[in-house]
């Protein structure tokens, strides 16, 4: 829909401390915001949740809050990290903010429509060259012909400029003006044109003269002030709608070659792979709790998190436990991958994070340390309290303990009973306090049930608990687990015990399209030809669930037997 | 534009009891038509299409002024508004510059009150929605069981407490409140939403409310309302697009917002498109 092309959107200096700048490209609303580290982000000026401007949010150094909902997105990806509204911290994926590609170079931040944030600005040139300073931007309620037109006319409006030696030329979104003035050499003035929308566009000003910035801005304002009232005195300015931008095109593919490096046996069953991506230096804003999809030869998706990473050097580390009831995903990876094979993976994902500011009391059972690890280390980092906690069935099978070693705040426990995992863990969480109630946990199914139990049944209702649950670390009970068939391929998929509908079939590379995975919003409504239905969500009426032809797989699953699916 | 039925053949308020003076001629807009309303020196209601000076329907109930452009069904009935143990008043109109269905939306929130109703009507840390049930009954959409800790929840009460609310929407743009009355708490204070749409993107709000609570003057009930309209407004006003998305997926919803999934998905159904946004 929108010609890919770059255009200036802003002086670089308007992105202050902690601001949020409002602009507009084709009648796109943006959210332009700089980070505390100075990464530029820009958005669509829209909250995914309820539309809510985000330029009237605040910019936390890291990451916008929006005013409405308290709903926060992370720099780089717009990922959702914290939905206030539900505190266990499950995040439904698709709560991201739209995010543009951006630049920051001379002097402006340029904005590019048609891509998303990874994209290189290599597209980015000029028709002139760019004068050195950079002066005021004003708006004019006029469409960009016009403004262009009327700004070959300047020496109209700047009484000083020579008209004698007064030259002008265009090349549609820049045009350029120089004139001889006595006693200095030639003046140029270049004049950027932003097409904010059809009928409104920002002019920003530029000029040679970087000895008398001041004198020189107040100059062309004063002439492109004139020029603004003499082009809207005649004419009637409406209001017109912003403009919803369709999804950028995504700059990276969904599969990303990545070669192995290194691979060491660290523990019982557990190999770390150390990965080299090429292009993973663009990723920005990869925080602790981030991790990528791996595709296995045989075309299973399985998900990793990153236990360290350098995007210097392009490399990141993840560990594959080799697990008894693999369903094939981590055997492929711990037998078959080798030092130089080629991975394929999908770009990092920052959907388990740390809440910002605070610390926390982290909770890790066997593998599940990964994620907890990077997560301990940026909190040591931040110097933010934390603790980590490492429950692992025997000595041997503690992962990673190089890095833990690093860590000041560890303590493990081995080979505890069910019984005794309770017993800890709630000593552990009676320490929790409402100043600091973050709990992160990531590890076997159990040891997550039996930490929210021992919350609810001790009444800690000021414990936030973020959790990471792959569904590779579930084990199988035979009498939840059931099949569906997907009607239109014949295909059949194993459905486990503890994984929904939608992310299993995902896991086999088949998309169901989700939004809330909650059960509530009902995108990913789903024709049913067989079998009876457990219905579990609160978007069907009454009438649709007794029908049974129709679920939602995100929440849902089988009541008895197998599915049979119109898909 | 041809508006639809359900839309068209409806009872819209454009003033409550204690606005019109007699005698005064009122102009406002309802559903892109220009209309003009007053009392006549008889103190009789009346309201005219300003175009075609054609005579409206008109009716007067729930301490409001009700017109219609088409044939309307019968007024909701609402008990609580006969109970003379209670104080009925309304807050000045309010004008919002988006469609009237963003605005009975906002109304059936409640994960917003610590953000933007802090101190009053929500605050930090307590954030969290309790799952609540939304069903249909002769329908319209009740949402029971919904519950949220409230530092400040009416003028006259001091210190916090759990208010439960039920809300109740009666019609596209017509919703009502009942909520804990903090000083007799077995019964309910009523809050009423009565929405007047004068644009697809722009509307009236109309709000009558019938108190328990006789420890505070009508003046500050009043005031106390108009202060939490006025935080709604800096939010309605900036919701992009200013019509209502139906269609699923457009905007994210999560647990906490099964009211507004409910409630558009109800529009749908009946078939509403005045005041939607029709993806491009």
């Amino acid at each position: 829909m929108f010609e890919d092309k770059w255009f200036p959107v802003a002086r670089a200096d308007e992105l202050v401390l902690r601001h949020v700048f409002h602009t507009q490209l084709h009648g796109v609303e943006l959210a332009l915001w700089r980070t505390d580290k100075g990464e530029v982000n820009a958005w669509e000026n829209r909250c995914p949740h309820r539309g809510m401007r985000l330029t009237l949010g605040i910019n936390t150094g890291k990451s916008l809050k929006c005013q409405y909902h308290g709903w926060q997105f992370h720099s780089g990806d717009g990922q959702c990290s914290v939905i206030p509204s539900v505190p266990d911290g499950s995040m439904p994926h698709s709560a991201c903010a739209k995010n543009f590609s951006v630049a920051e170079k001379n002097g402006f931040v340029w904005v590019n429509l048609a891509r998303d944030y990874l994209s290189e600005p290599s597209t980015l040139t000029h028709a002139f060259a760019l004068p050195s300073s950079v002066l005021r931007s004003i708006t004019v309620n006029a469409p960009l012909s016009l403004v262009q037109a009327q700004l070959l006319n300047f020496c109209q409006y700047d009484r000083h400029a020579d008209k004698q030696t007064f030259q002008a030329q265009h090349d549609g979104l820049m045009v350029h003006v120089c004139w001889q003035e006595y006693m200095l050499q030639t003046i140029d003035v270049l004049f950027m044109l932003q097409p904010a929308h059809t009928e409104k566009t920002v002019i920003h000003a530029m000029c040679n003269q970087s000895d008398d910035e001041l004198k020189w801005t107040r100059r062309i304002n004063q002439a492109l002030t004139s020029l603004k009232l003499e082009m809207e005195a005649d004419r009637e300015i409406r209001e017109e709608e912003p403009v919803i931008a369709p999804q950028p095109v995504q700059a990276l593919p969904r599969w990303l070659p990545a070669r192995v490096v290194e691979r060491k046996e660290i523990a019982e069953q557990v190999a770390s792979f150390r990965l080299h991506l090429p292009s993973f230096n663009r990723f920005k804003g990869i925080e602790a709790g981030a991790h990528i999809d791996v595709r296995t030869s045989q075309g299973l998706v399985r998900q990793f998190s990153l236990v360290e990473w350098d995007t210097k050097a392009q490399e990141l580390l993840i560990g594959v436990k080799l697990e008894s009831e693999s369903r094939g995903g981590s055997a492929a990876l711990y037998n078959e991958v080798k030092e130089d094979s080629v991975l394929e993976i999908s770009a990092p994902k920052n959907h388990f994070r740390l809440v910002p500011g605070k610390g926390g009391t982290l909770i890790a059972g066997g593998i599940g340390v990964a994620p907890i690890v990077a997560m301990a280390s940026q909190l040591e980092h931040e110097k933010l309290p934390y603790h980590l906690h490492y429950f692992v069935r025997n000595i041997y099978s503690r992962a990673f303990v190089d890095q833990l070693n690093k860590l000041d705040s560890v303590s493990f426990y081995q080979a505890m009973q069910p019984d005794q995992v309770a017993g800890q863990l709630k000593t552990i969480l009676a320490k929790v306090s409402p100043e600091q109630p973050n709990v992160y946990i990531c590890g076997p199914k159990g040891l997550l049930d039996t930490a929210l139990r021992v919350i609810q049944e001790n009444g800690w209702s000021h414990i936030q608990v973020r959790h990471e649950l792959f569904s590779n670390r579930i084990t199988h009970q035979d009498e939840h687990t059931f099949k569906v068939t997907l009607a239109k391929s014949g295909q059949s998929y194993i459905i486990p015990s503890g994984v929904s509908i939608t992310d299993a079939l995902r896991e086999y590379g088949v998309q169901i399209e989700t939004s809330c995975e909650q059960g509530v919003c009902g995108t990913c409504y789903t024709k049913v030809l067989s079998g009876k239905i457990n219905h579990k969500d609160v978007y069907l009426s009454e009438e649709e669930k007794q029908s049974g032809d129709c679920m939602m797989p995100c929440v849902s699953r089988s009541a008895s037997g197998d599915l049979v699916l119109d898909i | 534009m041809k508006i639809e039925s359900v839309v068209l053949d409806q009872w819209y308020p454009v003033a409550t009891e204690n606005m019109p003076v007699a005698g005064k001629v009122y102009h406002t807009r309802l559903l892109g038509q220009p209309i003009a309303y007053g009392l006549d020196e008889n103190a009789a209601f009346y309201a005219i299409q300003r175009d075609t000076q054609e005579r409206l329907p008109v009716l007067m109930q729930h301490y409001t002024y009700w017109v219609s452009l088409g044939n309307p069904p019968d007024m909701f009935a609402i008990p609580e508004l006969q109970d003379s143990g209670r104080r009925v008043l309304a807050t000045v109109p309010v004008c919002v510059q988006a469609s009237g269905l963003r605005v009975v939306e906002n109304f059936l929130d409640m994960a917003h009150f610590p953000f933007v109703h802090d101190g009053t009507l929500g605050e930090m840390p307590h954030t969290a929605v309790k799952p609540y049930r939304v069903e249909i009954e002769n329908d319209e959409i009740y949402v029971r069981d919904s519950e949220f800790y409230q530092p400040m929840p009416a003028f006259s009460h001091e210190g916090g407490m759990n208010i439960a609310y039920i809300y109740r929407v009666c019609r596209p743009f017509s919703a009502l409140l009942y909520k804990t009355c903090p000083l007799q708490p077995e019964k309910k204070d009523l809050v009423c939403l009565f929405v007047q749409p004068c644009d697809e993107d722009r509307c009236i709000v109309h709000m009558p409310m019938a108190y328990l609570d006789d420890s505070a003057s009508l003046e500050e009930l009043r005031l106390f309302r108009q202060s939490i309209i006025g935080q709604d407004i800096a939010i309605l006003n900036n919701q992009v697009p200013r019509k209502l998305p139906l269609l699923s997926g457009f905007e994210i919803s999560t647990g906490a917002d099964a009211s507004s999934v409910a409630y558009r998905h109800w529009l749908s159904e009946k078939g509403v498109c005045y005041g939607t946004f029709q993806n491009p």
